[in-house]
């Protein structure tokens, strides 16, 4: 009993605390994404052949587009990524690095680059750190994550000490080179994602 | 000792629900807000337009693709100026098919003056009530020492939230909704002096469509 009240008061103040979107949410619908006019997360991420990373320094490297997606197996995932090739050269042109990030691990990034030959930097981010500072994790529903791993392959990551699969809502930001938020096109469906036009648009617009 | 234990069950369980997200509450700060994401559908909200009848927003929405702005006030010096920019886009957005809808906290009656001052067909609406400004997660408290600086140097009345003395401002941001009400694009900025630019709005518009 004594017990029950310390745990509803300890969470109920936890709760009530200063704004957190580093949670993972409960659905895709309900995360809360960093913003424009905000600054990018000081994380540690995974390069393709597994080296520690800071996205801080990196970003403030250079101006940056940074794309969130599934994973390699995921096929509206990989038709972004073709359409980026459309607008890869004009992007890279106008001074960015192009960024893309999933939680997949270095090994299976490694894999996927054979098959691909885009110009773009892949980080792992299979601990969620990133995903999560970005404010974009959402616990995927146990039935949709069976299918995943089941008929398309997928290696999803787990939230630490569970058995809940966590991904990204795929997400778009565009960085200048002290790493503030220029723009952001973040859509709970996965199915709809940024048009490689407005990409570039908003990228040669906000430099 | 029952008494106890139902006032625990009942703290976990509001806890619980405080867990998952709710854009309508008014945040603490610009920062926090929690605006409607992309492949979102606007909330079915009322308005008062500049002659103070109350309009569907639902109503205007499934007529045209509309361009939902929030903006701060007549008073704000830089969400004047982004007004002014669309004045530049306003004949490719109406080419487009789109209305312009400009949503702030100010009264109908602070509207009329401000109508008087644009010469373009952009639609002023009132959210005098905070309803829509909180239903599309983007209000936030302004701070009391902000309140009042503002009401003693420039004589701005904000809009209180209804039974309290706190005043609510919306982050400026901008929606762009199809005639189903689905959310297409979006820019919001915490920061009130960054807004969308009217050259990157108009791609967006025309993406969108």
């Amino acid at each position: 009993m004594r017990v029950l009240i310390v745990v509803a008061v300890l969470f109920y103040s936890f709760s009530s605390m200063a704004f957190d979107r580093t949670h993972i949410a409960e659905s895709a619908e309900q995360v809360s994404p960093l913003m424009n006019g905000q600054f990018v997360p000081d994380v540690i991420v995974q390069t393709d052949f597994g080296k520690d990373i800071s996205l801080r320094q990196l970003v403030e490297s250079r101006r940056s587009v940074i794309l969130f997606y599934r994973g390699g197996w995921c096929p509206y995932c990989n038709r972004q990524m073709a359409g980026l090739v459309d607008v890869e050269q004009q992007i890279l042109d106008l001074g960015y690095q192009i960024i893309v990030i999933s939680p997949e691990s270095p090994d299976r990034l490694q894999a996927q680059q054979t098959s691909t030959e885009f110009d773009v930097i892949r980080l792992s981010d299979s601990k969620l750190a990133e995903i999560r500072a970005f404010g974009l994790a959402y616990y995927v529903p146990e039935t949709a994550a069976k299918l995943y791993r089941d008929k398309l392959g997928a290696k999803l990551v787990n939230a630490d000490g569970t058995e809940r699969a966590v991904l990204p809502v795929p997400a778009a930001y565009v960085f200048d080179d002290t790493g503030l938020v220029k723009f952001q096109y973040v859509n709970p469906n996965y199915k709809v994602r940024i048009e490689p036009q407005m990409l570039y648009y908003a990228a040669r617009v906000v430099r | 000792m029952r008494f106890l234990q139902i006032a625990a069950l009942l703290l976990c369980l509001s806890a619980f629900q405080a867990l998952s997200l709710d854009r309508t509450i008014i945040a603490d700060s610009p920062e926090s807000v929690t605006p409607l994401l992309n492949g979102q559908t606007i909330p079915f909200t009322t308005l008062k337009n500049a002659d103070g009848a109350p309009i569907s927003l639902q109503a205007l929405t499934m007529q045209k693709p509309t361009v939902v702005l929030f903006y701060r006030g007549g008073w704000c010096p830089y969400c004047n100026r982004q007004l002014a920019e669309l004045k530049d886009i306003e004949d490719d957005l109406v080419k487009l098919g789109y209305q312009v809808l400009a949503i702030s906290p100010e009264s109908p009656a602070k509207l009329q003056e401000q109508k008087l001052e644009t010469e373009f067909a952009v639609t002023l609406l009132s959210d005098e009530s905070l309803q829509t400004i909180r239903q599309f997660g983007v209000g936030f408290y302004v701070p009391a020492e902000t309140k009042l600086t503002y009401k003693s140097k420039w004589d701005i009345q904000l809009t209180d939230e209804l039974g309290s003395d706190r005043a609510v401002l919306p982050a400026p941001a901008v929606f762009i909704v199809d005639k189903s009400g689905l959310i297409k694009f979006n820019y919001v900025n915490p920061n009130y002096k960054v807004r969308l630019s009217a050259e990157l709005l108009l791609q967006a518009a025309k993406l969108s469509l």
